[in-house]
């Protein structure tokens, strides 16, 4: 796949472009935070209590008189470390559950993905707000709830793709040409599946963001001192009359960023989908990941056998 | 898959470092004697598949055992925490249908318009929006600016249907518009593919007026992918209703959740996972039961 060719058509789509550059901000806002913040996160000024938005502290300040902007600014780097790093293992692990269960196949495959079935059967944020109770709150025990709950649409996904790729011809061919396991995996399967996981990774990069600010919101997530947005929120709330822009800076930043990998992803499902290339079905299918959930739903036998298959 | 899923309640609640026994004690010493006798009257001191046996023949006689907090049954704590999430659930899928079905259906009619464009706009907005934020905006707008209506808290239906329904609204319209949001995009894309089929054009040709044409012929067949979703979402909504009672201090389901969760009571938590898991196991049952009845086509053997 030409790389640059992909690019251009990226950034040929309007929402796209908005996606990248939502995403842009907030990372640089990560990285950038110790220059661009007016103050650190966690200095108090007790002059300042619940200061409105002003020149010296741009988002107003917080009932401990720490800077908002600044809070913000490093719960950045809180929501892009849990979610990228969440993304990552879940990715790994379902590449390798994926390409296990379907290179395999028989009964390996059964056991593994009716695993998997089990674990999708719960809703992703329930799931990891269960693991939480049971793990206990800490940032390390987020990451591993969150990238618990994302393995298995991963894990499908190379297993989907590793089924169909091993009937191809080309397979086919260079296995009949001598090519070791490893060989056709790294030369053939590889190169197919990580476009693929590439999409999905990156939208549930939004969700698994979504998923480590509810959980701080609800508590269970990140705690003290380090500064999640969700956290922000909840501590917002006893001070929604005074001081209203407590709860929307944070959630504004929140917004951004989920909105932003929303957009990128499906925009580099169009831009990666070489399915898509010159078709005039393009249109139709800039309709999301929402609808794959649909038609994945309605591509399962509808004969009812026990649940055996 | 009820297996799988029981397996995987239970094993959860056993990841738990120290047992039940130690989390009860905390600080206090006990001699090992005493914590063995304990052990012992909770059924935890036999190997780890008897213990899942004889839980599986509980929740099978429907004994879900005893909180520990307020000694009371789980399944009496989960019926009377019922009611606020059982109202929730309803009206937010009701308002989701109601602005996703005719929002996704004129985007889709009137593919690539303005309408459309503010349409797929809405759904990003609405997808992307944490339920806990929206439900604070609306707080702040509607009831900390103008105070037109509760912030929070639970008046059951049965004992004033107003005040039931305005404590519900907020809370209702939070999750039903991001139930919306994934709606609409489901109608539109169902609705662009069935405008498409043949049978589309042929009674177009025939010359029924386009309302005849798409209520009989397109509405019909649009109803199998949003039926799916609507009961895939069902896990979505219960996710959801969790942290919407968390922002609008409704005493649901999800409450009891959250505060079990903190005060360790895990019969309760293993209750509620279990609940949870059924509602959304059976709703995957019926969404395959409803497609027979909507689509002669499938039927079961």
């Amino acid at each position: 796949m030409d790389v640059r060719d992909a690019a251009g058509r990226l950034l040929a789509n309007r929402l796209a472009v908005f996606g990248l550059i939502f995403v842009g901000v907030v990372v640089l806002g990560a990285l950038l935070a110790p220059l661009l913040a007016p103050a650190a996160p966690e200095t108090m000024d007790a002059t300042a209590r619940l200061a409105p938005p002003s020149l010296a502290h741009p988002f107003g300040t917080d009932d401990f008189g720490r800077d908002l902007l600044s809070r913000v600014l490093y719960g950045a780097r809180i929501s892009l470390q849990v979610g990228l790093i969440a993304i990552a293992v879940s990715t790994l692990l379902g590449l390798v559950v994926g390409l296990v269960a379907g290179y395999a196949r028989g009964w390996v495959d059964s056991v593994v993905m009716r695993v998997m079935d089990v674990v999708m059967a719960f809703p992703s944020v329930l799931l990891a707000l269960f693991i939480m109770a049971a793990l206990g709150s800490s940032l390390r025990n987020v990451v591993i709830a969150v990238s618990a709950a994302y393995i298995p649409f991963f894990a499908r996904i190379t297993r989907g793709q590793v089924l169909t790729l091993v009937e191809t011809p080309f397979v086919e061919a260079s296995r009949a040409a001598g090519a070791s396991h490893v060989r056709l995996v790294v030369r053939h399967v590889f190169p197919n599946v990580i476009p693929l996981l590439i999409v999905q990774a990156t939208t549930n990069l939004a969700f698994a963001v979504l998923a480590e600010s509810s959980l701080s919101y609800l508590g269970l997530g990140t705690q003290p001192p380090d500064p999640s947005w969700g956290r922000m929120l909840t501590e917002a709330r006893p001070w929604m009359n005074k001081a209203p822009w407590l709860s929307i800076f944070p959630g504004l930043a929140l917004m951004a960023l989920v909105i932003g990998s929303n957009l990128l992803g499906d925009g580099l499902r169009d831009a990666l989908d070489p399915r898509l290339r010159g078709s005039t079905r393009a249109r139709r299918r800039r309709v999301g990941r929402l609808d794959r959930l649909a038609e994945a739903r309605s591509s399962v036998p509808i004969v009812a056998d026990g649940g055996k298959t | 898959m009820l297996f799988g899923v029981s397996v995987l309640v239970f094993g959860l609640m056993r990841l738990i470092p120290g047992d039940a026994v130690d989390v009860m004690m905390g600080q206090v010493r006990l001699d090992p004697e005493t914590a063995e006798s304990l052990r012992r009257l909770f059924g935890i001191d036999v190997p780890i598949w008897k213990q899942y046996l004889t839980w599986m023949e509980a929740i099978l006689s429907g004994d879900l055992g005893r909180s520990i907090r307020s000694g009371r049954p789980v399944t009496t704590e989960i019926w009377s925490a019922l009611g606020p999430t059982v109202q929730l659930a309803i009206l937010s899928t009701l308002v989701g249908c109601v602005i996703a079905i005719p929002a996704g259906i004129v985007s889709a009619v009137r593919q690539n318009s303005w309408a459309d464009a503010v349409v797929t706009l809405l759904s990003y907005v609405g997808i992307s929006m944490p339920v806990f934020w929206l439900g604070t905006l609306l707080i702040l707008g509607l009831s900390v600016r103008f105070t037109w209506l509760p912030a929070g808290g639970y008046v059951s239906v049965f004992d004033d249907v107003g005040e039931s329904l305005r404590t519900a609204a907020l809370p209702a319209v939070t999750l039903g518009l991001g139930f919306a949001a994934l709606l609409m995009r489901i109608v539109r894309s169902a609705m662009l593919e069935t405008l498409r089929q043949d049978y589309v054009r042929t009674a177009r040709a025939k010359g029924l007026r386009e309302r005849v044409v798409l209520l009989r012929h397109v509405l019909r067949n649009v109803l199998i992918p949003v039926l799916t979703v609507i009961g895939l979402q069902f896990g979505w909504l219960l996710g959801g209703s969790v942290i919407a009672e968390q922002v609008f201090v409704r005493p649901g389901i999800g409450r009891l959740l959250l505060n079990a969760i903190f005060a360790r009571d895990y019969p309760i938590v293993q209750g509620v996972a279990l609940l949870f898991a059924v509602i959304f196991l059976t709703m995957n049952l019926l969404v395959d039961v409803a497609y027979s009845f909507v689509d002669p086509k499938i039927r079961y053997r």
